[in-house]
């Protein structure tokens, strides 16, 4: 089964987004911040990674390059409320495969999931 | 806050002030609309300087019982942003968002909490983008802190950080909501006068 982890440290968008997938027949495993989610990819080996950018401890841009350190093929999509082309940029250039701002669609996140996983 | 200046800030400067925060309010209630899935409305947006003896009167005096969202504004310039509602309002806006009939929300738990800051991460984020895409600033926020206390608790912390380096602060407030359901609540912007001067210098360059 496809494992996906979802990162965010709010409780209510974790719950959402695994609602989502879990109906669609994914494997969802959780992290509410960065340093939890590098944690959590190296226990767990999801397929692909949904991360927020915005969190306490540690950002989800400090935890997209350390996962992407520890694993240079890690399929990670930023699911974020900033949408500065900045940050947009940053996060692309940093190795994000996608970039969706919320409030999200959820065709469009499970149209993100289906490109990382294909 | 840590780019104090002694420099006054000009009209000019207040002008573009008000236009850019103004279009990055407008983008901020289009994020709560799609969020929500129905249209919120914004009132009048007002600029104005308050001074920081009166600053809790903005949110309704300091005994005031509010449920807020605060986050911090840091990168290329920095400030301070505050989601007010009163309570009930608070509780009607998670009962929205969760798919709740009215009235089912009586309490803030952990994940009425959580909704309530990602409301405040959706208009925050959207408010951001108009003054980063406009400025060309990487301006980024803060998580959430979710409070329910008085006003005058809620915001001392924001006066005495404005404090360093001004006796007054810029604000750009507005109210917003709908009229099949109350959700009317108050967005406040404080900016540092670096954060408006990036604005009005990149308005005068366009």
């Amino acid at each position: 089964m496809t494992k996906i982890l979802i990162v965010d440290d709010a409780a209510f968008m974790r719950m959402k987004t695994k609602k989502l997938l879990a109906a669609m027949g994914y494997d969802v495993v959780e992290a509410s911040n960065g340093a939890e989610a590098v944690d959590t990819y190296k226990r767990t080996k999801p397929d692909c990674v949904l991360l927020d950018i915005t969190m306490p401890d540690m950002d989800g841009l400090t935890a997209l390059k350390l996962l992407l350190a520890l694993d240079p093929n890690a399929r990670v999509t930023m699911l974020t409320a900033m949408g500065q082309q900045t940050i947009v940029l940053e996060a692309l250039q940093s190795g994000a495969v996608d970039f969706i701002v919320k409030p999200f669609d959820s065709a469009r996140v499970l149209a993100a999931v289906e490109k990382m996983v294909a | 806050m840590s780019d104090a200046s002694a420099e006054p800030l000009s009209e000019s400067d207040m002008e573009a002030w008000a236009q850019v925060s103004g279009a990055g309010m407008a983008n901020a209630l289009r994020g709560l609309s799609k969020m929500l899935g129905q249209e919120i409305a914004t009132g009048v947006v007002s600029t104005r300087r308050v001074p920081l003896m009166e600053a809790t009167e903005l949110l309704g005096g300091p005994e005031a019982a509010t449920a807020a969202v605060y986050f911090a504004l840091s990168g290329d310039a920095q400030g301070h942003m505050v989601l007010v509602y009163v309570p009930e309002v608070a509780f009607e806006l998670v009962d929205m968002a969760m798919g709740d009939p009215p009235g089912t929300t009586k309490d803030l738990g952990e994940m009425e909490r959580s909704v309530l800051g990602e409301v405040g991460n959706v208009m925050g984020g959207y408010f951001l983008q108009t003054l980063g895409d406009t400025s060309g600033m990487s301006l980024r926020m803060s998580p959430p802190a979710v409070m329910m206390d008085m006003a005058g608790a809620v915001i001392d912390a924001v006066i005495a950080d404005i404090m360093v380096f001004s006796d007054e602060v810029v604000v750009v407030e507005t109210e917003f909501g709908t009229d099949q359901r109350r959700v009317h609540g108050t967005f406040l912007v404080m900016p540092s006068p670096t954060l408006i001067r990036g604005l009005s210098k990149s308005r005068r360059a366009a």
